[in-house]
């Protein structure tokens, strides 16, 4: 594989979901870059969530967050990563997020970087910054990501772009 | 209630299929959605717990004549 980026997928999807899975994800890159744009059909804000190989544990993440008016840090074992949008937020605004996976393919613990922002014209907004340790060994084949917080369908026009990275 | 919706992505082929979840994808789903709750609501409560605590031992030292700065300073 020659070194350098190349688009895996992308898409934008004009109806919404409860849920959207990457599978036969190739094995041929080095890392892995997912960029998503998504907004929740949630009263409030909501966690975007996110696992791998159809398994939401065991992960453990810590995350720095700002909020438009404090800035906090916390540790988890959860799979939200990130935060959504939701119904108070400014109309058509969503949120956007920045994946990377590094080694995907490898036998060991995958140590994945998430950066979120949502976008909203109001003081409250959601900055991110997530590391979140998926603790299995297999090679990462597919991951799905949803509605963390409160299970619901993430809304028409979300859209997702996979890039492989071979270094 | 509107049945949820899985869209499901091949990557080796770009092929993208939207279908409403089976009836076993959905009870997948609410275990997860119970198991998140569960852990959100475990941890919360951890982090809680060390709080009160921490203010309770700082109150003690401070009780014992140390100053704020001397206490963050520990």
């Amino acid at each position: 594989m020659a070194k350098g980026m190349e688009a895996i997928y992308s898409r934008t999807w004009t109806s919404g979901a409860n849920g959207v899975s990457f599978n036969n994800i190739p094995q041929t890159n080095t890392d892995l870059l997912i960029l998503v744009s998504a907004r929740s059909s949630h009263t409030s804000f909501d966690g975007f969530g996110i696992y791998f190989n159809g398994s939401q544990s065991p992960v453990s993440n810590n995350s720095i967050t700002g909020n438009g008016s404090s800035a906090s840090a916390s540790k988890s074992t959860y799979r939200s990563v990130a935060t959504m949008p939701g119904n108070d937020s400014t109309t058509n605004a969503f949120a956007s997020f920045q994946i990377y996976v590094p080694n995907y393919t490898s036998t060991s613990f995958k140590q994945i970087l998430v950066e979120g922002v949502t976008e909203n014209n109001a003081t409250a907004v959601q900055l991110v910054l997530t590391s979140h340790l998926s603790l299995s060994n297999a090679p990462i084949t597919s991951f799905m990501f949803d509605s963390a917080t409160a299970g619901v369908n993430q809304l028409a026009q979300t859209s997702v772009s996979i890039y492989g990275i071979s270094r | 209630m509107t049945t949820p919706t899985i869209i499901e992505v091949d990557c080796s082929t770009g092929i993208s299929t939207e279908r409403p979840m089976t009836t076993e994808e959905i009870q997948a789903m609410e275990e997860r959605q119970a198991a998140f709750e569960a852990q959100r609501a475990a941890e919360e409560a951890e982090a809680a717990a060390k709080a009160t605590a921490k203010a309770s031992a700082e109150a003690k030292l401070a009780s014992l004549g140390l100053t704020a700065e001397e206490i963050a300073a520990l």
